[in-house]
């Protein structure tokens, strides 16, 4: 057993040294061992063991070290000095050499930034998404987050209050499971005027334990405090919360805060940097999950599926074990009731929790990894450029090495300094790369998103993404450097320093020809979808929508979250439309429970007078809500004031749903059942785009506002932009109630933007990478065509002195151009019709083989190309004859 | 060109050491071991594989060589590798020693080691 074990950690030394010492080692143990087993029995063996075993690895990291630079290894003062001068010399001599040729540098520095800067960019929102840990939560690794696997397959993340109480309190394979869930609360210091609305955190009691974070100031929830409904009305706040909005008070602790009109008693405070577990919802305030009643009335707690789960898994536990174990409570704790949820689960699965809730990552993870791909391509062409430039170089060098050669250089000595060399230019390139990336993700992360959709979480490069960056810059430094370089060294001497020309053979030209045909291809699969989504977007902007969109201001409101009830909502709502209608400009107001075309839509059953059943989608709307959105009636009328809660249900209905209802027409005056309402249809309107662009025309039904009462509802407001809009808002929501929070308004444009968000992101990032990348291949190919021009001159030369007229030698240098080109277009294209299918779901209407955009890049590449091969065409045809038949 | 014993100053205590034991006489690496740390009262204990990394680096450097010598052949030990100082070895050691000496001898040291004395 321990010979075994000696003979395995030999095996972590250099062969060198393992053949040189290893059996004597071996003895050296045994002696040791013997005498020490004589003087002092078993203990000394397991000392001269544990001795052993903690030098063996150190050792043998040493050794390596010492074989790898075996002159700094010396105890010769001298030679280590030169080893180091060695290397400052390869250095120096780089720097100056780079300086040199400022030109190549800084183009090879450039190529290197965007490409690997594209690859980091990418990976740091990945990182940010996906793979980084929650921050602020004490050894992430161990906490799972809990899925409920339905018997189709499916997982759904969110479960019931009674299933997280029995796991909580009989799970032994995990050493806590806490809850939580979203909810929306108005937080005002008590004093202060203006509440501020801020997301926030049911909570379990064990909640802030389970995850191991500690309080800033205060204390957390104590386990008592979540067992009975509405009995505590404690709050733990943010510490961004704390710091900006309670001036970082440290005197709060203890004091009351009115949560949603409610008197609250803070009790802690949360690290800086914690913001609950999913990144893209940062977290303001944290109450009892048993305080929800209070909050949301109409939640219940004992049946509804809205908790999400989550636990730290014990000492040694694995997440196997947690997951039957907790899908073994699941059944037992089910196994009395016969609700539909407890047949369609069948178990519990646990997964590594990251900041980005599961099924929404999935999704960007395929995302990302489109983008991902595509940024690789960028980093390919430009290490081609930056390989050809070496290896023109290299080419321009060889008399330099030669000569270098015969004055007794070695060449291990001419390897490490043209690596050298590279590295530094890679390592130049990599600080731009990490440069690019901080600047793209901090541009990202002010680019301002509908709000209300998503928070941009914290994208800007970290520890991980650095080292990312170097060891990208680095390898592809090495990889494609290292080439030119052994190549450049591997040359004969003598027969270098008698002549200077020959060298680019066929095969190597061949190997040139096809790099370069694999550049300009996968810049044409870049410019493909990066054209795809132009098409795309361009669709989404020329549908009309059936209304106009342009000069609606939009501001949304939810009275609950200020403890108002259903009479004071109201009364709210009717006294702002009012005010805000008499503000100067505004031509129409009213209010909707969401503004069109931001991607949301309720789904309702109703009932037709014949009994048949169908499903339409339904939006609550103001009596304005027509001419606010200039959305034509086409038969009866538009609803109005008076119609409310006090008169008979009425609803319009579009087009579409009108053909359902009376296929030969006369829908106006039917009736249909919603709920337990019958709802007579008092009006058609045209068919419009009520969710996103791209919807087929659902059926659709617009009842009065006032006849559906609901707390949270978005103003629309024609005629102001949102900077008048806001400045009138707030004397008018002011003279109503000073207590109020005022929110945001946006322009309906920029929130419909949020439909065709994703196409826009990925138009940037293509079209972005597309231009670089085309930009790269196009140097590429002038560096190819400009090098044969320079290796043929004397060819040309002979051709122009026979009589060969210029234009044909400009056509010929074109031509080798428009070959590659069309090569290049040929393989792209048969790349891009794969490529698209991945990118298809998000084209809309667009197909994904679109004509215009393959042939409208593809002249588009190969007119570039033309351009970059005009440049040394024109050189070789206006060549001298005479100097070109003298050149060497 | 014979190489300047003094570029090697100051040395590493373990290389000290092991210089100084194979001053006396050839060792194998052992008793190599063992001596040094008798002679530093256990300060200085060697494991085999720091050990061999110490020989090597001062056989890289041409201070210790393996030597002819092979303990008698009845000892089952014969294949043991036995180690020299060589000319280069001695000149460090005793350039080294040497330097001890002056710095042994300097007023400071021995105005120090009064004040300090334990």
């Amino acid at each position: 057993m321990s010979s075994f074990l000696f003979t395995w950690l030999v095996r972590l030394f250099p062969r060198e040294f393992r053949n040189r010492y290893a059996a004597d080692m071996r003895d050296v143990l045994r002696d040791q061992i013997d005498a020490a087993r004589r003087r002092s029995g078993v203990l000394g063996v397991l000392r001269i063991w544990v001795s052993t075993l903690a030098g063996l690895p150190t050792a043998a990291f040493r050794a390596h070290r010492d074989a790898l630079f075996p002159q700094l290894a010396s105890i010769d003062r001298t030679r280590r000095s030169l080893a180091i001068e060695h290397m400052m010399n390869d250095l120096r001599f780089a720097i100056r050499l780079l300086r040199k040729s400022p030109v190549f540098a800084v183009v090879a520095i450039l190529a290197i930034s965007l490409g690997a800067g594209a690859v980091t960019t990418i990976f740091s929102a990945m990182n940010a998404m996906v793979l980084r840990p929650v921050p602020g939560v004490a050894d992430g690794s161990r906490i799972v987050g809990l899925e409920f696997r339905r018997r189709d397959g499916k997982d759904e993340l969110t479960g019931t209050y009674p299933t997280f109480a029995y796991l909580r309190d009989h799970s032994r394979a995990t050493s806590g499971v806490g809850a939580w869930a979203k909810a929306t609360l108005s937080i005002a210091a008590t004093g202060r005027d203006a509440a501020r609305v801020v997301t926030g955190s049911y909570t379990s009691g064990n909640y802030f334990s389970v995850l191991g974070v500690r309080p800033a100031l205060g204390r957390f929830f104590l386990p008592e405090e979540d067992r009975t409904p509405l009995a505590n009305p404690v709050i733990v706040v943010s510490y961004d919360f704390w710091a900006t909005t309670l001036a970082a008070d440290s005197g709060a602790i203890g004091k009351p805060l009115t949560v949603n009109g409610n008197p609250y008693t803070l009790i802690g405070v949360a690290p800086e940097g914690f913001r609950g577990l999913i990144t893209l919802m940062p977290i303001d305030g944290w109450i009892p999950i048993m305080m929800q009643g209070q909050i949301q009335p109409e939640r219940k707690l004992e049946s509804a599926t809205w908790l999400r789960m989550f636990a730290r898994l014990g000492d040694g536990g694995t997440a196997e074990a947690a997951t039957a174990e907790l899908s073994t409570l699941f059944a037992e704790q089910n196994q009395t009731r016969s609700t539909s949820r407890a047949s369609r689960v069948v178990s519990i699965h646990v997964s590594p929790l990251r900041s980005v809730p599961e099924d929404a990552r999935k999704m960007f993870l395929g995302f990302m990894t489109i983008l991902f791909v595509a940024a690789t391509f960028v980093l390919f062409i430009a290490s081609v450029d930056v390989a050809a430039m070496l290896s023109a170089r290299a080419v321009a060098r060889r008399r330099e090495m030669a000569v270098r050669a015969a004055l007794g250089a070695s060449r291990a000595r001419l390897v490490t300094q043209l690596l050298t060399e590279i590295l530094v230019l890679f390592g130049i390139g990599a600080a731009g790369a990490i440069a690019l990336a901080y600047g793209a993700t901090t541009w990202a992360t002010r680019f301002s998103l509908p709000a209300e959709i998503i928070v941009p979480p914290d994208l800007v490069p970290d520890g991980r993404v650095m080292a990312f960056a170097l060891l990208v810059s680095l390898a592809t430094g090495v990889v494609f450097g290292l080439a030119p370089a052994l190549r450049a060294s591997r040359d004969d001497v003598s027969a270098r320093l008698r002549d200077g020309t020959t060298g680019a053979g066929l095969r190597r030209s061949r190997m040139a020809n096809a790099l370069i045909v694999g550049q300009l291809a996968l810049s044409l699969v870049l410019l493909v979808a990066a054209g795809l989504f132009v098409r795309a977007l361009g669709r989404a902007a020329s549908v009309k929508p059936g209304f106009e969109k342009s000069g609606v201001s939009i501001v949304s409101f939810d009275t609950r979250t200020w403890g108002y009830n259903d009479a004071t909502g109201q009364r709210f709502y009717h006294a702002l439309r009012d005010r805000v209608a008499a503000l100067p400009g505004v031509t129409a107001v009213t209010f909707a429970s969401f503004a069109p075309l931001t991607t949301r839509s309720l789904n309702d059953s109703i009932t037709f007078s014949d009994g048949e059943r169908a499903f339409t989608w339904y939006v609550a709307a103001g009596s304005d809500y027509f001419r606010t959105l200039e959305m034509p009636i086409i038969a009866g009328r538009a609803l109005s004031a008076s119609d409310d809660e006090r008169s008979a249900p009425v609803a319009i209905i579009n087009e579409t749903l009108a053909r359902r209802l009376a296929p030969n027409g006369g829908a106006l005056g039917r009736t249909l059942t919603r709920g337990k309402q019958v709802v007579t249809v008092i009006g058609i309107a045209r068919d419009a785009k009520y969710a996103t662009f791209d919807e087929s025309t659902p059926s659709m039904m617009f009842v009065p506002i006032d006849q559906v009462w609901q707390p949270n509802q978005t103003m629309l407001v024609r005629g102001v932009s949102p900077a008048q809009l806001a400045r009138g808002l707030h004397d008018a929501m002011r003279a109503i109630d000073p207590k109020l929070p005022v929110p945001s308004s946006m322009t309906l444009d920029d929130a419909a933007g949020i439909s065709v968000l994703p196409q826009r992101i990925a138009l940037i990032v293509t079209g972005a990478l597309g231009g670089v990348g085309l930009v790269l291949a196009t140097l590429g190919l002038y560096g190819v065509i400009a090098y044969s021009v320079n290796q043929r001159t004397r060819e040309l030369g002979v051709r122009l002195a026979l009589g060969a007229q210029r234009t044909m030698v400009l056509g010929m240098v074109l031509g080798d151009g428009l070959r590659l080109a069309s090569v290049g277009v040929v393989v792209g294209l048969v790349m891009a019709a794969g490529a698209t299918r991945v990118i298809a779901g998000f084209l809309f209407d667009v197909s994904a083989l679109d004509a215009v955009t393959f042939i409208g890049t593809s002249v588009l590449l190969v007119m570039v190309a033309l351009l970059a091969a005009y440049v040394p065409a024109r050189r070789a045809a206006r060549l001298d004859p005479m100097a070109a038949l003298r050149s060497d | 060109m014979p190489r300047d014993p003094r570029d090697f100053l100051p040395l590493k205590p373990v290389d000290l050491q092991l210089l100084l034991a194979l001053s006396e006489e050839e060792r194998h690496g052992y008793g190599l071991v063992q001596e040094i740390a008798e002679r530093t009262n256990g300060l200085v204990d060697l494991d085999a594989g720091n050990l061999y990394r110490v020989i090597k680096r001062l056989a890289d450097d041409g201070l210790v060589a393996e030597s002819d010598h092979r303990a008698a052949p009845d000892l089952a030990n014969e294949r043991r590798r036995y180690y020299r100082l060589t000319a280069l070895g001695g000149r460090v050691l005793g350039a080294e020693l040497h330097r001890l000496r002056d710095l042994l001898g300097s007023p400071a040291v021995r105005a120090a080691s009064k004040r300090f004395a334990t």
